[in-house]
């Protein structure tokens, strides 16, 4: 009896240890002190490049989520979290990108003591959702693959480094209106692009439909697998609607995203003997140093390869 | 050498580091202790079982808007016991019975993940990254270690004879089967509050590995359960220092970790006696 006393005993004052643990830790919001350079987090090589092309080489700047992989569920390992608890800014995509799935991004922001808006920003706060088909409450994420998307996500990373970092505000903006200047340009030739292709070839056939937002700016229709990587990819449902779809039209190709497994992809080109014309970019960059490695090219790449598979 | 140093440094200085390393141990505490009694009963895949098992409850919890934990809960228990009841009334034995119930879990899991058209991905709320434990799970995960402690205080005679010899106990006039039972419940809070924190590998490994590591070397059962509980702890200090300096994941470097003091424990053991056996084969 004594020693099952003892144990309780025990048991509660580990218990009430580790509440009060809990409870004694502090906040850490980063301030910037003077002669440092802002530090920056992005979620992914997209948002990275573009903060890259407005900062260049006045911030230090980490990317959480490789290139090559899949953005909507990923595990932090421990320098993404040490880097985050650092880091004065964070720049996210947001809708739903990185809290959809697992969440991780969400629980990354609370295990490092940040909080949203303050020094946690998502970069598409000024675009026009769209949402998807399969469930209308939530947001589709692929925004950027609309360049006139991707100009307003680098005018809110702009403006945040602006307000973060006062002494480098000129520099930043002089950099982004360059910028965008560029982005403006392959914008303007993309939307008359496709006009020329007939309507019964232009038919963009992807794994996951995340080409919605690209669609819309440029005029072509989107077909897809299945929606977004979060859901069952590949049902029987699924492969009969998109078979469906393609075989109503004359597409001349398919394409297959650089970080989805091109399996599905293959047994779709198998069932309807139209052959994959290319990789396309949509969640991630290319490797550096390799073609489609910034925003910039990765857009331009999958202009040029989309409009050259749906024409020939 | 200044590795260490800078493990240390960071630990003072972050506090995700800090609860990373305090759930760690404190799971590792808890499944040493529990495991040690799962790999005496030879059910060792029992953890694994349950943590797929707790499908269907994350996904009904979810539809009905209850506690993730509760729901879980009671699927693993339910799991359990229809193990066991398999078991026990057919010729089939208990490793078939795990294979046959554990999949037919997962997959109503899957069924009516489908069905509950959720924005999250259920299948990952519950496996945990320790790197991201939230201040409430935490919270469960000491309680749930506290619950462990005094389960086995309470009935550490009844467990040591259920555990040895059944038959011997029942003629004791020991209630094997309740026993049992309660065992399976407490299992099953420690693998759900676990998955939570840690995520799947972590959890069977740490069931069945630091017990198993500490079985090697004793015979006595208060000395294995100390020892298991410390295997457990160790992995989860040196596989979280691995993890911190090389930026591994920190879960698979905890248990690599763990198979490595096994794979030690294997060879260098006495009671293994691992180098006179491989004489004997040579002669």
């Amino acid at each position: 009896m004594k020693k099952i006393i003892i144990t309780l005993v025990g048991v509660i004052a580990m218990i009430s240890g580790v509440y009060f643990f809990l409870h004694s830790r502090e906040n850490n919001s980063q301030e910037l002190a003077d002669g440092d350079k802002l530090r920056v987090v992005t979620t992914n090589s997209i948002l990275e490049d573009m903060v890259h092309n407005v900062g260049k080489d006045r911030i230090e700047l980490y990317s959480i989520v490789k290139r090559g992989t899949d953005p909507h569920e990923y595990e932090p390992q421990p320098t993404d979290v040490s880097e985050t608890v650092e880091a004065n800014v964070i720049f996210h995509n947001g809708l739903n990108l990185e809290t959809g799935g697992n969440g991780w991004f969400k629980k990354l922001v609370k295990t490092s003591h940040k909080s949203f808006d303050e020094d946690v920003f998502s970069a598409s706060k000024t675009v026009v959702p769209k949402h998807l088909t399969t469930n209308v409450n939530e947001e589709d994420p692929h925004a950027w693959l609309d360049l006139a998307n991707g100009i307003k996500y680098v005018q809110v990373i702009t403006k945040v480094l602006k307000d973060k970092d006062k002494k480098n505000a000129s520099f930043y903006q002089a950099n982004a209106d360059k910028y965008i200047a560029k982005l403006e340009k392959l914008h303007k030739t993309a939307q008359s692009k496709y006009l020329g292709i007939p309507e019964s070839q232009r038919l963009l056939v992807t794994s996951e439909g995340a080409f919605k937002y690209f669609s819309a700016a440029y005029h072509v229709t989107p077909a897809y697998i299945w929606e977004i990587n979060t859901e069952a990819q590949g049902t029987p449902e699924q492969m009969q609607s998109v078979l469906a779809k393609i075989r109503k039209t004359d597409v001349k190709h398919l394409f297959v995203e650089s970080s989805v497994s091109p399996k599905s992809m293959e047994k779709v080109s198998k069932e309807t003997g139209i052959g994959i014309y290319s990789k396309i970019f949509t969640d991630s960059l290319a490797k550096k140093g390799t073609d489609g490695d910034a925003y910039y090219s990765m857009m331009k790449w999958n202009i040029d390869h989309i409009y050259d598979g749906l024409a020939k | 050498m200044t590795s260490l140093v800078e493990f240390f440094n960071a630990l003072g200085k972050y506090d995700f580091l800090q609860i990373a390393l305090l759930t760690a141990v404190m799971v590792g505490i808890m499944s040493g202790i529990i495991g040690s009694f799962i790999i005496l009963r030879g059910m060792s895949l029992m953890g694994d079982a349950i943590s797929h098992a707790v499908l269907p409850g994350v996904a009904v919890a979810y539809m009905l808007g209850i506690n993730i934990l509760i729901g879980a809960s009671i699927f693993g228990v339910l799991a359990a016991l229809l193990i066991g009841f398999v078991a026990a009334r057919s010729k089939i034995k208990t490793d078939t019975s795990i294979g046959v119930v554990f999949s037919a879990f997962y997959a109503l899991g899957f069924i009516l993940i489908s069905m509950a058209e959720s924005s999250t991905n259920l299948h990952h709320i519950l496996f945990g990254n320790i790197l991201a434990v939230s201040d409430s799970d935490i919270m469960t995960t000491a309680v749930v270690l506290g619950i462990v402690i005094l389960f086995v205080v309470i009935f550490y005679k009844e467990l040591l004879v259920t555990s040895f010899d059944a038959t011997y106990a029942k003629t004791y006039g020991l209630n094997v089967q309740v026993i049992h039972y309660t065992l399976m419940l407490v299992l099953t809070l420690v693998t759900v509050s676990a998955l939570q924190t840690v995520g799947i590998i972590l959890v069977v490994a740490m069931l069945i590995t630091p017990a198993a590591t500490a079985f090697l070397w004793t015979d006595k059962l208060d000395v294995m359960l100390v020892l298991s509980a410390v295997v457990g702890v160790v992995s989860s200090i040196t596989g979280l220092y691995f993890s911190y300096t090389f930026n591994w994941a920190s879960g698979p470097a905890i248990v690599i970790v763990a198979a490595l003091l096994f794979a030690i424990s294997f060879v260098f053991s006495p009671k293994q006696n691992f180098f006179k056996l491989q004489r004997s084969v040579a002669k």
